[in-house]
């Protein structure tokens, strides 16, 4: 049944009961109808046969009355037969419709028998005895015919009565049969259609309703049903508009919590961006400082310089004066007397001894200028692709067999970790072969220095080197187990002239000159990690590619040269 | 037969150091020592004439008014076979590129190792004694 209105079926399932009871009712009506017109027609027999009773009696009263008034001549006998007689005829007109011809013949017979009576009543009367005897038993005889017409009419009324009677019975029992049979039919089909029209209505409804159950467990993906029935189309319409609602809702929801950790995200990029800003501010301030500081620094070195050459050079030169003027005065000396000759000889001896003093911290001073004038260096090397290996085993065994040459009692252990297959890089041998000299020389340095301090015979110095290629640069990791370096101290350690060295070991310019030709001239980084009493690990990072493009290594330094 | 150095620099003290360190080989009569404090004071001692023959000039690079890059490109132009070394307390890299550019004999930085300024003294001028 489709596209059919819920009103409009129930109003169908409406009329079709109607019809069913209207149509039962009919066959009802008929039926009654019936049986009322057969209890009719059985009421007019009863009532004919009642008539032909009575005429029967009225004849058996006129047979006495006619025979008596013959015989007694009464009066009051006549008038009894004549009143017989008339209630006869009434009774035989009542009846007349059963059978005409029989009542008409029976009427005959009765005049003829009141006519014979009353002839034998006037032989009677003249005293004619045996006439009115002839004419008595010819009435007589009559009586017995018409008797016997009126048994038959009676008889077959009676039989007509008992037989209408039985046919009014069976069409009664009919009538309740069928009555019973349209009735159940009637309710039968009542059912059915009530059933099939509640079916139609209810299992679209448990569908939606299923669906309902569905969308409020939070099952979205649910199927709407298309239906037949237009109310419950609606109302799945209005769930399907619901379910994409809830979807739409759902989405807006994930989209809305995307959209926040989109936000999220894009806020700790910026977070991070903005720490990596601030490292780069610090890293930039601190490489300010660095560069003022060496300007500072060179430009002090240029200013000593010249006057420290003077020093130095008249210097050396007056100790091959004086070594000249004791030989040339020994002959003179010779001839002075013992006490004034040592005295003499102690002065020269003295200022001989003062000279050797003056060249040698002259010549100190002058490598502390030269390495504040490193800071000045207008890059005195130039880029060379080199086998990055090759070149830090050189400078570690250099710094090794030097560090051995100063001090008979120095020892170290080296482990080399250098990494397979690293592809030459571009660098300024001679400044990076300075770097890590520097870096291996403190190394031994603090390794030895935490020996000595320790007393611990097991304690072992160690030096580390680790290269590492990690693709557009390249890593050297220095390590040393020596005593480390404080946190408050880290970030002076490459500012010119902090040296943690006594007096005269250190110019405190090492790390500042290696900082500056790792971070300006080869653009890379160099870094401390130190746990105080385990280690110190130095890490210098180079990137490639700096001989290429128009990178000038030195371009930086120029600007320091006086 | 002796020859003539010429030594250009602003330092007066200089021309007492090197008096001194030549002193045996000026004694010996090997070398005549001439200074000048200036580079426009050594293109006019140079426009005159030095005794004996002079076969070298050292000249200072920082020096005030003309500076010993520039007198190394006068000298060039007016006495080309005349070999000049260059004296100077900065032996930075672009310095010496335009020292030998110029045509520089030789770059010595100070202070100067007189033993080794003396080696090349000889290589210029052929062994004397």
């Amino acid at each position: 049944m489709p596209n059919i209105s819920i009103r409009l079926r129930l109003i169908f399932l409406s009329v079709l009961l109607l019809a069913i009871l209207a149509g039962s009712s009919a066959l009802l009506i008929r039926e009654l109808v019936h049986d009322s017109q057969s209890l009719t027609e059985e009421a007019k027999l009863v009532s004919v046969v009642r008539n032909a009773n009575s005429a029967s009696k009225h004849f058996g009263d006129l047979k006495y009355w006619a025979i008596d008034s013959a015989v007694t001549q009464l009066a009051r006998s006549q008038q009894a037969a004549d009143l017989a007689k008339s209630g006869l005829d009434s009774d035989l007109k009542a009846i007349s419709a059963v059978d005409p011809a029989v009542v008409a013949a029976i009427g005959g017979e009765v005049y003829t028998m009141t006519d014979l009576a009353r002839q034998a009543g006037v032989a009677y009367s003249s005293d004619d005895s045996a006439a009115g005897n002839a004419l008595l038993a010819q009435a007589k005889s009559r009586i017995l015919v018409i008797e016997d017409q009126i048994d038959k009419i009676v008889d077959g009324l009676e039989q007509r009565a008992v037989a209408r009677r039985d046919i009014s019975t069976r069409q009664a029992e009919l009538a309740v049969k069928l009555a019973i049979a349209g009735g159940i039919g009637a309710l039968a089909l009542a059912l059915g259609f009530t059933a099939l029209t509640v079916h139609s209505i209810t299992v679209p409804l448990k569908q939606l309703d299923r669906s309902i159950a569905s969308i409020t467990r939070g099952e979205l993906n649910v199927a709407m049903p298309p239906s037949g029935v237009p109310e419950i189309a609606a109302m799945t319409r209005t769930l399907g508009m619901l379910r994409d609602s809830l979807i739409e809702r759902d989405r807006l929801e994930r989209e809305r919590q995307r959209a926040q950790m989109e936000t999220r995200a894009a806020r700790d990029t910026a977070e991070a961006a903005l720490s990596e800003l601030k490292a780069a501010q610090a890293n930039l301030i601190q490489a300010e400082k660095m560069a003022s500081l060496g300007q500072l620094t060179a430009g002090i070195a240029h200013e000593i310089k010249n006057p420290l050459n003077f020093v130095n050079n008249f210097a050396s030169l007056s100790v091959g004066l004086l070594d000249e003027l004791n030989q040339a005065a020994a002959p003179a000396l010779a001839s002075l007397d013992e006490r004034r000759r040592r005295e003499v000889d102690e002065a020269s001896g003295m200022l001989t001894g003062n000279l050797q003093r003056i060249v040698e911290h002259g010549k100190r001073a002058d490598n502390i200028v030269k390495s504040m004038l490193a800071h000045s260096r207008s890059g005195s090397g130039n880029l060379e692709s080199v086998d990055l290996n090759a070149l830090v085993d050189e400078s570690l065994n250099l710094a090794y067999h030097g560090a051995r040459a100063q001090d008979q009692n120095f020892n170290i252990t080296l482990e080399r970790a250098y990494g397979k297959n690293i592809a030459p890089i571009a660098l300024v041998p001679q400044d990076m072969t300075r770097v890590f000299l520097n870096l291996f020389g403190n190394a031994f340095y603090a390794a030895n220095k935490r020996r000595r301090e320790t007393n611990d015979g097991d304690f072992r110095p160690t030096l580390t080197v680790t290269t590492r290629d990690v693709g557009k640069a390249v890593e050297v990791r220095v390590r040393d187990n020596g005593s480390g370096i404080p946190t408050e101290i880290r970030d002076k350690l490459f500012q010119p002239f902090f040296s943690t060295k006594p007096t005269g070991e250190g110019t405190g310019l090492g790390l500042s000159i290696s900082y500056e030709i790792v971070t300006k001239q080869h653009r890379g980084t160099i870094d401390v990690s130190s746990i105080v009493g385990e280690f110190t690990e130095f890490a210098v990072w180079l990137p490639r590619g700096l001989g290429e493009g128009a990178l000038n290594p030195s371009a930086e330094l120029q600007g320091h040269a006086g | 037969m002796p020859v003539s150095i010429l030594i250009v620099d602003d330092e007066p003290d200089v021309a007492d150091l090197f008096r001194q360190q030549f002193r045996r080989e000026t004694r010996d009569d090997v070398y005549v020592l001439h200074f000048a404090l200036s580079a426009s004071e050594a293109l006019e001692r140079l426009a005159g004439d030095i005794e004996p023959q002079l076969i070298v000039i050292l000249s200072d690079i920082n020096m005030p008014g003309m500076d010993g890059l520039a007198l190394l490109r006068e000298i060039k132009k007016r006495r080309p076979e005349l070999p000049v070394m260059m004296l100077t307390a900065y032996g930075d890299d672009e310095r010496r590129r335009r020292a030998a550019e110029g045509g520089a004999a030789d770059f010595v930085t100070k202070p100067v190792d007189f033993d080794f300024l003396k080696i090349r003294l000889r290589e210029l001028h052929g062994p004397l004694i």
